[in-house]
């Protein structure tokens, strides 16, 4: 940090009792965040019995007999396999399909760029309620309900504006001189764009595919809707009939809840950092 | 890294909606010299075959899995339908029906409600990040934790706080135990505390995204400013007043819009899943409307009806949520 910064900074910070305040109000916040994880882990280590007499306290006979029972007699071990299967291709799809159309629209002045881009943006203020018939109609017409891929097919196309208006956003981003330097050298728009733009906006994309992986994973409505039978069922919706089926005892749930949560939990924490430049490039420029 | 003297490239038009143009930083990399990049060439010969291909899959899907649907979604708002039969076409019947039911302005007053709660949930991720600002020892963690809600999904959200607010929960329990015993209550079955403390659970749910966008905003306000600020004598509410604020004001309106749009698009799974809508109607929103005209009534020529109406609403508010800052100059 530069000695600009550091002055403003220690200038700007509250002394005495404010400070205090600030501090206790930091941390009550951030306790509160992290509380569901203790609480959820704790419970999901307690055997039913345990739990009626121990609501809050910390497991005093550890078992893992929960995560057992949810992953084997309750599905779970399914539901997560779907979902993984749902999710990774979608995201493999949507940075497929929304890298190219950024560059494009970065880059490249043409007719139709402007109305694209409002089409876009439109795109993205409709709720999913809207659309969610005509979308099952559509589904249903391909042919493609219950099919894994026609969840796929569905989380991309919608998901298609808000990427491709992100990677637009980070492929400007990139000077053109490198590229019209690329092609003085000879090569082709493919192997510029693949070569050597691609990897400049690196960062961008691994934050849009983090966003995007955490977002698909814990989506509900759309898989509720176009996945309806078991065998093909993603966690969320596993979850949610599970507690609304028979009085399904907390350690358990709390066990799945656990399953569930745990691969957002891990992309966010290891790709944390490009998330994290991803949004402040995002929101200065 | 030192940081070269404050050199703004030549105002390019920035076409980032919701931000308005900003000055574009020259990349650290450049010598300050550096000629203006073009910012976009007009396509070359041999470029025009790749335009077409990179855009193609894009709006293949786009015009199959969202045009197609939303244009079939509007004229089944003016048909009748009940998912067997062919659809009949009744014109404006669906929107008089739905503008006649008492369900539908219970339902529109409670989005209304939580679009009231909106400056709450911009406020405070700008407060918080005004906190951090000053880099207390932590602030990284910090930053991290408040991030974890957004991590979660409405199914974990909701079956988390049901627990936790049920009647025999550990809320309730704790208040037993240090006496405040008349305290505990069904605090999501009673009609007034549902909605507030929903939007206490949305809020928690969200700050931290917006946490981090203030943040990045913060970090680049002008920083020459705020010091002549604190040398001519202002205090620390002063700066944040007259400087801080008014220079994250695009910020703040993007945020809010895009708050807003949320109200109407992403509440109903943690809603579902916490109370589904009751208890009674008191925290019946327009989405469930939707859902219930289409599976429970089988009237999917009302439901989509509804969300048309709710696709203007938002659109509508957006945009005044849009302009109404643009000219709110002090």
């Amino acid at each position: 940090m530069s000695a600009d910064s550091s002055y403003r900074e220690k200038a700007l910070a509250p002394r005495g009792i404010p400070a205090i305040m600030t501090k206790i109000f930091l941390v009550i916040v951030a306790l509160s965040t992290l509380y569901p994880f203790i609480f959820l882990t704790s419970t999901a280590l307690k055997s039913r019995d345990e739990y009626a007499s121990n609501v809050l306290g910390p497991p005093e006979h550890l078992t893992t007999a929960n995560f057992d029972y949810v992953w084997n007699e309750l599905g779970v071990g399914l539901y997560v396999q779907n979902t993984a299967i749902v999710v990774l291709a979608s995201v493999a799809l949507i940075l497929g399909v929304a890298c190219p159309a950024g560059f494009a629209l970065a880059r490249f002045r043409f007719p139709l760029r402007q109305a694209l881009l409002i089409t876009l943006v439109s795109a993205m203020m409709i709720p999913v309620a809207v659309i969610l018939i005509p979308e099952f109609q559509q589904v249903v017409n391909l042919g493609l309900l219950d099919k894994r891929v026609g969840l796929v097919l569905v989380y991309t196309s919608l998901n298609t504006p808000f990427a491709v208006f992100l990677m637009t956003a980070f492929f400007r981003g990139v000077d053109n001189n490198i590229v019209e330097a690329a092609y003085l050298d000879g090569a082709s728009v493919l192997r510029t764009f693949l070569s050597i733009v691609v990897p400049l906006v690196r960062s961008g994309i691994l934050t849009l595919a983090t966003l995007t992986f955490i977002s698909l994973w814990n989506e509900f409505l759309l898989s509720l809707l176009l996945l309806p039978s078991e065998s093909q069922r993603t966690l969320t919706v596993g979850l949610a009939k599970l507690t609304s089926q028979y009085k399904i005892d907390i350690t358990l749930l709390a066990a799945g809840l656990m399953v569930a949560a745990l691969p957002p939990l891990i992309a966010f924490i290891v790709f944390q950092r490009f998330i994290v430049s991803g949004l402040s490039e995002g929101a200065t420029k | 890294m030192v940081k070269a003297p404050q050199q703004h490239a030549p105002r390019t038009a920035s076409m980032h909606p919701g931000l308005g143009g900003r000055p574009v930083r020259q990349r650290e990399t450049l010598p300050a010299g550096a000629r203006t990049r073009s910012k976009y060439t007009r396509l070359q010969r041999h470029e025009w075959p790749y335009a077409v291909m990179f855009l193609a899959p894009a709006v293949i899907l786009f015009v199959t899995f969202e045009l197609i649907p939303i244009v079939q979604g509007v004229k089944l708002a003016f048909s009748s339908w009940d998912g067997f039969n062919a659809p009949v076409f009744v014109g404006l019947k669906n929107f008089g029906t739905i503008l006649h039911d008492p369900v539908f302005y219970t339902a529109l007053k409670n989005n209304l409600v939580f679009l009231a709660a909106t400056p709450l949930w911009v406020v405070f991720p700008l407060i918080i990040a005004l906190l951090l600002q000053s880099r207390p020892r932590g602030w990284r963690v910090y930053r991290f934790l408040f991030m974890l809600p957004t991590v979660l999904s409405a199914v974990f959200t909701g079956i988390y706080f049901k627990t936790l607010l049920s009647y025999d929960g550990p809320v309730n329990q704790v208040l037993r135990d240090i006496g405040l015993g008349n305290f505990a209550r069904g605090w999501l079955v009673e009609p007034n505390a549902v909605l507030i403390i929903l939007i206490g659970i949305i809020m928690w749910s969200t700050f931290g995204v917006g946490t981090l966008v203030f943040m990045a905003a913060l970090s680049n306000v002008d920083v020459e400013l705020q010091e002549a600020a604190l040398i001519d004598g202002a205090s620390k509410i002063q700066v944040h007043r007259y400087v801080t604020i008014p220079s994250v004001r695009p910020t703040m309106q993007f945020w809010t819009v895009n708050v807003v749009i949320v109200t109407f698009t992403s509440l109903f799974p943690l809603i579902y899943v916490i109370t589904g809508g009751g208890p009674g109607y008191s925290t019946y929103i327009l989405e469930f409307s939707v859902y219930e005209s289409a599976f429970s009534a089988g009237k999917f020529g009302v439901a989509s009806a509804t969300g048309v109406i709710m696709f203007v609403l938002v659109f509508i508010i957006a945009i005044a949520v849009f302009f109404g800052f643009k000219h709110r100059e002090d």
